[in-house]
Parts: structure tokens; C-alpha cells; sequence
């Protein structure tokens, strides 16, 4: 059988995806809350000052949320965001492959004036030594 | 004996999976489904919903919803996936529907990919397909498939998914 990595690039992916995980914790947030409160939209809306269905789209993943809006629509049921940075492990981000992930360490002295061959033009090879 | 997996012309899709994810479920697809991802997903906008993300990053994020083992959601007012009489389903995002059928549990075969307005009605023009006929649609793909019975699961959201 054949298969297909459906792979739209890392740039589109890391973005979509952090932004349905914002909104899946939302989610996850307001049906526990939803069980156990019984909590409503139309109650976050009027915490928020807004309209129920302005509150609907953006639980839904239908806006495009800021920041602010994430802690309020929490705050309002009882939670909080939390939310930390990481560094990704070298090798594992296309713009930081293994090879500039871990660069050794190049220190040279700098030597206003070089005694050695170290920057000199190579040298051609003798005629006698490429025939051979 | 002709089970999914010894079907050429059904593939088996994966997506990049990130750190901490795992493949808990499992995606197929059909020609028509392959093509419309293809040639057809890159192209749309967003629809009268005005989604933040792209029809092609809806479609990675339901995929990746779905094979990462996410939980899928049926209810009032959330719905990833939706039973429908036959047993075919659909994936649902703002802008795209998925319509295939449930293989196994846990196993999902794509039929076709279909945009979320053609389905709606725009002001008094009639959708340009209706549910229904997507339903039917997966029944006749399902029944001319070459593949031993049964070519699907019934049972309950929970059981299936």
C-alpha cells in the first residue's frame, strides 16, 4: 500500500497548529467547566462584555484571538493560561540543522602580520608530480 | 481475502508528527480524496466564516486531530466528527468536510474532500451539493470498492473513535 506525508511546511504547520492547541485548551477548559458548572457562554459573554456569539466564534477557533482574549475567556470560567517557551532540539527545526546546531568552536589569533603559510595562495603542483 | 491495506489505490496518509505525539489512529485515502488534497485544498481561501487559518492548515490540523489520537468532539455547538445515517462520517473543520466512513475503530477511510459553503445555502441560491447526496456519494465510492465485507463499523461515537 502506498503512503503520503501530507506536509504543508514547517512555517504554516508550527503556526496552525500552535493556535489549535490554544483553542483545544479552551475547549477542554469550558467542557469541564460546562459538566461540572454548568457554565454557558452567554455568562463568559456578559464577564467579557460582549456578545455570546462573539464569544461562540472565538471558542470555536473561528477568530483569530489575542492574547488578552485567551487569559479573559479562562478568567472568566475559573482558569488561567499558562504558557512556556522551549528550545528545539538541534536537528529537529529546518532552520536549524545539526551542523549550525552545535558550531565548533573556530578561535584563531589574530596576527596582524602572518609568518606562517596559514593565508598564503596553494601552491601549484609540479607538472612531474600530476603526471605521475 | 482483500482488506484496506492490500487496496492499491488506497494510501495511507501520516503527517509530520511533533515531539510527544504518536500515531493513534489511523488515515486512508481515497483517489478522489488524494486529488482534491492535491490540487484543490491549496487553492481555496477561507470561507464565509473567515477561519484564521487556511483551508490547507485545516486540513493538517484535522488530520493531525485525528491520527494524534486528539479527542474528537460531537456535541451542540462543537463538532469535529459527525455520524451519518449509512454509516458515513465527516471530519469537519470551518471550511472543509471530510466524508468517508469509520473501516475499523479507529481506522478512517476519506472518500472525497468537499469546501463547507458548497454545502450551505448562499442567499436563494440552493447549496451547490447537498448532504445527502455526499452521503450517497460515500455509499456508491464504498460499495464499487473491491474490499471484503464488512467495509465498515457501525457502533457508537465513543466505540469507533
Amino acid at each position: 500500500m502506498p503512503s503520503f506525508e501530507f506536509d504543508i511546511g514547517e512555517r504554516s504547520r508550527v503556526g496552525a497548529r500552535f493556535i489549535s492547541h490554544v483553542r483545544d485548551e479552551i475547549q477542554n477548559a469550558l467542557f469541564s467547566e460546562k459538566s461540572e458548572r454548568k457554565v454557558t457562554q452567554q455568562q463568559i459573554a456578559e464577564k467579557l462584555d460582549t456578545s455570546r456569539a462573539v464569544i461562540n466564534r472565538q471558542i470555536m477557533g473561528l477568530e483569530n484571538m489575542t492574547l488578552r482574549r485567551v487569559a479573559e475567556i479562562l478568567w472568566a470560567i475559573g482558569w488561567e493560561p499558562h504558557f512556556e517557551a522551549r528550545k528545539i532540539p538541534a536537528g529537529e527545526n529546518q532552520h536549524r540543522p545539526p551542523e549550525l546546531a552545535l558550531p565548533r568552536p573556530s578561535l584563531k589569533k589574530f596576527d596582524p602580520a602572518p609568518t606562517s603559510g596559514e593565508i598564503e595562495a596553494p601552491r601549484e603542483e609540479p607538472a612531474k608530480a600530476r603526471a605521475a | 481475502m482483500t482488506t484496506l491495506d492490500k487496496i492499491e489505490i488506497v494510501t495511507r496518509i501520516r503527517i509530520p508528527l511533533g515531539r510527544g505525539d504518536f500515531d493513534e489512529r489511523e488515515f486512508y485515502a481515497l483517489p478522489s480524496y488524494m486529488n482534491e488534497a492535491a490540487n484543490v485544498v491549496p487553492n481555496l481561501q477561507p470561507g464565509r466564516l473567515n477561519a484564521p487559518l487556511t483551508p490547507l492548515e485545516q486540513l493538517d490540523d484535522i488530520l493531525h486531530k485525528w491520527i494524534t489520537g486528539k479527542r474528537m468532539r460531537y456535541g451542540k455547538w462543537l463538532n469535529d466528527l459527525t455520524p451519518h445515517s449509512s454509516e458515513t462520517w465527516e471530519l469537519k473543520t470551518a471550511d472543509l468536510r471530510i466524508f468517508g466512513w469509520i473501516y475499523r475503530p479507529k481506522i478512517f477511510v476519506g472518500a472525497f474532500i468537499g469546501y463547507t459553503d458548497d454545502y450551505k445555502r448562499q442567499g436563494r441560491q440552493p447549496p451547490k451539493e447537498s448532504y445527502d447526496d455526499a452521503r450517497d456519494r460515500v455509499v456508491q465510492i464504498r460499495n464499487r470498492l473491491d474490499l471484503d465485507e464488512p467495509k465498515f463499523t457501525a457502533g457508537a461515537f465513543d466505540a469507533l473513535v
